[in-house]
């Protein structure tokens, strides 16, 4: 008897370990398990939706240039299935898109069946678009639409984060919002001691002749973020009639931007991933300047009259073209700053393509 | 005997006519049937034939018969690709009986629902409810779809709201063929006037949004949108049928011989003229303007018919959706994954034909 519980005795370590090993295994394979079934985020998109999305996204059709490059600067293209032709216009800078990609004209004219077929995970829109009827047909197929806008400067961290927890990257998403961050804070570091008299008075204007930005828009903030003051800043959208347009393309009268005496004048152009040819910048350049009265403008008379491409003054939500900007006005202060060498880091770090320079252009050098 | 022989001959050619018009009416049917099952089977993924046969049938059909059908596959063509075709069907049937009932009524060839007002008016609501913030952004997708559905009833009254201005207008002057078409060209001029003035005060996104709803388009149509305008389409087809004696009297005669022969001018022609704009409204409100079908339907009817309202009605039907659909079709596959907007295409193909019936309208007695 004593014997026997001796040996009880010695068993029921031996047991409970056994229970435990078990237990163990049990927990583990439930953690594989839970692992494989992937995790699900719940968040707010652009519009207030309130969404819940299986992570991380493995198929995703984009809509808006801006967008798939977030989504290729976090989780490479891989997970792209789809976009629109818009975005993907350069053959070069989008290697990876094949003609099976496509999935419509643009973020209005959406192809739903092309959608469908490529099974996607969820389709991104910015709210600029028509999300509403895409979500309610893809809705049918349990396709989610979730609205992003990436073009907008004032939600880029939220964005970018947003993208990081979609696709499981947090760390590419904290890299790209660090390289963000980094000169946002050195543009706000060297202007914070420049006095608002001293800052260098900026026309920038769009596409159209006489057609400027104002408070409002993303190009307005790029000229104030890079220290300039935009000399339209004064005007309030709410105070004009609407026939004048905009905050993204207002109409002004000739006169009035002679009257205000920009120091320097930025011409916007839109502009794919091969940049503008010298000659066509010399040909806006030289246009802009030789307008009746301009001949008068400070910015004329000193050779401060640039064109800039789309390409390089959206890149990254617009810190590169605020760089670029800050650059041309105060040169002394951002001396050590290469505005190129930034963009070649947006183009070759974050959206691996070669970066081949000259989105820019002054009319003093294009002169020389 | 010499009149028996001339009634029998009479009798006989009558019988021949409509011999050759049932055959027509039947060869019509076959047509469109085999042009929708075509566009059944066409689009970004092509389905072939038998499969997308089964996926139509498939509540009906043994799970087998389905087993190497993808369930997406099914629901692409169910949930997109059919409501399409329906609803390019019942515009189309929809819009060219408009055409033919409003022709007949004013005696007036030149006529359709676009030239009477009635799709410029409706354009005019449409962006009015754009330009007044009806796509619902930031207010959820509830929000979304009620804004939809705004501009969908902002369309439907500002046409409807036209077509009483128009027959108003003429019931001062006794409801009259020309006052109907002169009221009408003037609204016409009006409406556009007016959606010209949104556009001049909308923003950028806004006029995207409302020069879109413009070309008209057939792209995520819905069971539920099908169901509103084929279901008006199904109430008013029958009652502009039951009035074809009528417009058969006022084509010959004008509105003496047809009160002559017993029927209430005013009446035949508001009622005739009411019901030829609730079709016409219930289809552009969803699909946007579609030009020229109105037009040009009934003209390629009658010149393979004749112009016997009980079978032009009906032949116009079916030669007006064969238009739409194919015209549809076209957009759908030629530069696929774009899409070309249906009104775009059909404006194509109704332009040169207009233009050919007008050069040649001399020998038509019709178009005299």
């Amino acid at each position: 008897m004593r014997s026997d519980r001796a040996v009880q005795a010695q068993r029921q370590p031996r047991r409970w370990l056994s229970l435990l090993l078990w237990l163990a295994l049990l927990a583990w394979a439930q953690f594989v398990h839970a692992g494989n079934a992937g995790h699900s985020l719940t968040f707010k998109d652009d519009v207030g939706r309130e969404l819940t999305l299986k992570t991380p996204l493995k198929r995703v059709v984009v809509f808006n240039r801006y967008t798939t490059e977030f989504v290729r600067a976090v989780a490479g293209m891989q997970p792209v299935v789809g976009v629109d032709i818009d975005s993907a216009r350069s053959r070069n800078y989008w290697p990876t898109v094949t003609p099976a990609m496509l999935a419509g004209q643009g973020q209005s004219s959406p192809n739903y069946e092309a959608i469908v077929a490529m099974q996607p995970d969820a389709v991104f829109f910015p709210r600029n678009s028509d999300w509403q009827k895409a979500a309610a047909v893809l809705g049918r197929f349990g396709i989610p639409v979730v609205v992003v806008t990436a073009w907008d400067v004032l939600r880029h961290e939220e964005n970018v984060a947003l993208f990081g927890k979609l696709f499981e990257q947090p760390q590419r998403a904290a890299k790209l919002n660090a390289f963000y961050r980094r000169y946002r804070d050195l543009l706000a570091q060297r202007l914070q001691n420049l006095p608002m008299a001293q800052r260098k008075r900026v026309y920038i204007e769009e596409v159209g002749a006489y057609k400027t930005l104002l408070k409002g828009s993303g190009w307005h903030d790029m000229v104030e973020v890079g220290g300039g003051v935009n000399v339209f800043r004064d005007v309030s959208i709410l105070s004009q009639p609407s026939a004048r347009g905009s905050v993204q393309g207002f109409s002004v009268d000739p006169e009035e931007v002679v009257a205000r005496l920009p120091e320097v004048i930025v011409k916007l152009e839109p502009g794919q991933y091969e940049p503008h040819s010298r000659a066509f910048s010399l040909q806006v350049l030289e246009a802009v300047a030789a307008r009746p009265g301009f001949d008068r403008l400070p910015a004329v008379r000193n050779g401060q009259v640039y064109h800039i491409s789309y390409y390089l003054a959206g890149g990254c939500s617009k810190i590169i073209g605020a760089l670029q900007i800050a650059k041309w006005l105060y040169p002394d202060r951002f001396q050590d700053v290469d505005p190129d060498q930034v963009m070649r880091t947006w183009l070759e770090d974050f959206q691996q393509v070669p970066a081949p320079g000259g989105y820019t252009a002054s009319l003093a050098e294009l002169r020389k | 005997m010499k009149t028996d022989f001339s009634t029998t001959m009479l009798i006989q050619a009558l019988q021949h006519h409509q011999r050759r018009n049932a055959l027509a009416m039947i060869a019509g049917v076959m047509l469109l049937i085999a042009a929708m099952a075509m566009a059944g089977s066409l689009g970004a993924q092509r389905l072939g034939m038998a499969t997308s046969l089964r996926a139509l049938f498939a509540p009906l059909l043994p799970a087998a018969w389905l087993s190497d059908i993808p369930a997406w596959q099914i629901a692409l063509l169910q949930q997109l690709r059919l409501p399409r075709i329906v609803m390019a069907t019942v515009a189309g049937a929809g819009l060219a009986l408009a055409g033919v009932a409003m022709q007949g009524i004013t005696r007036n060839p030149l006529v359709s629902p676009y030239t009477v007002g009635i799709s410029p008016a409706a354009a005019f609501g449409a962006s009015l409810a754009i330009l007044s913030g009806a796509t619902g952004a930031g207010a959820g997708i509830a929000g979304a779809w009620s804004g939809l559905y705004l501009t969908v009833a902002a369309a439907f009254a500002s046409a409807v709201l036209c077509a009483t201005l128009v027959l108003a207008f003429s019931a001062l002057r006794g409801v009259s063929a020309t006052m109907l078409v002169l009221g009408g060209v003037g609204l016409t001029y009006l409406f556009s006037a007016l959606t010209a003035s949104v556009q001049f005060v909308a923003t950028e996104q806004q006029l995207a949004a409302i020069v879109q709803w413009t070309f008209g388009s057939l792209n995520g149509s819905t069971w539920n949108e099908v169901a509103v305008a084929g279901g008006i389409l199904l109430l008013g087809a029958p009652l502009l049928q039951w009035h074809a004696w009528a417009l058969n009297a006022f084509a010959a005669g004008g509105d003496d011989i047809a009160a002559s022969l017993g029927f209430a001018v005013g009446r035949v022609r508001t009622v005739v003229t009411v019901v030829a704009v609730m079709i016409t409204a219930a289809v552009v409100s969803f699909t946007g303007v579609i030009g020229f079908v109105g037009l040009v339907a009934p003209h390629i009817a009658r010149l393979l018919i004749g112009g016997d309202h009980r079978w032009l009605l009906p032949f116009s039907a079916i030669v007006g959706a064969l238009l739409v659909l194919l015209s549809d079709m076209a957009g759908r596959l030629l530069f696929a994954p774009v899409i070309i907007p249906v009104g775009i295409v059909v404006a194509y193909v109704g332009v040169p034909l207009f233009l050919h019936l007008l050069l040649s309208s001399r020998h038509k007695a019709g178009l005299q």
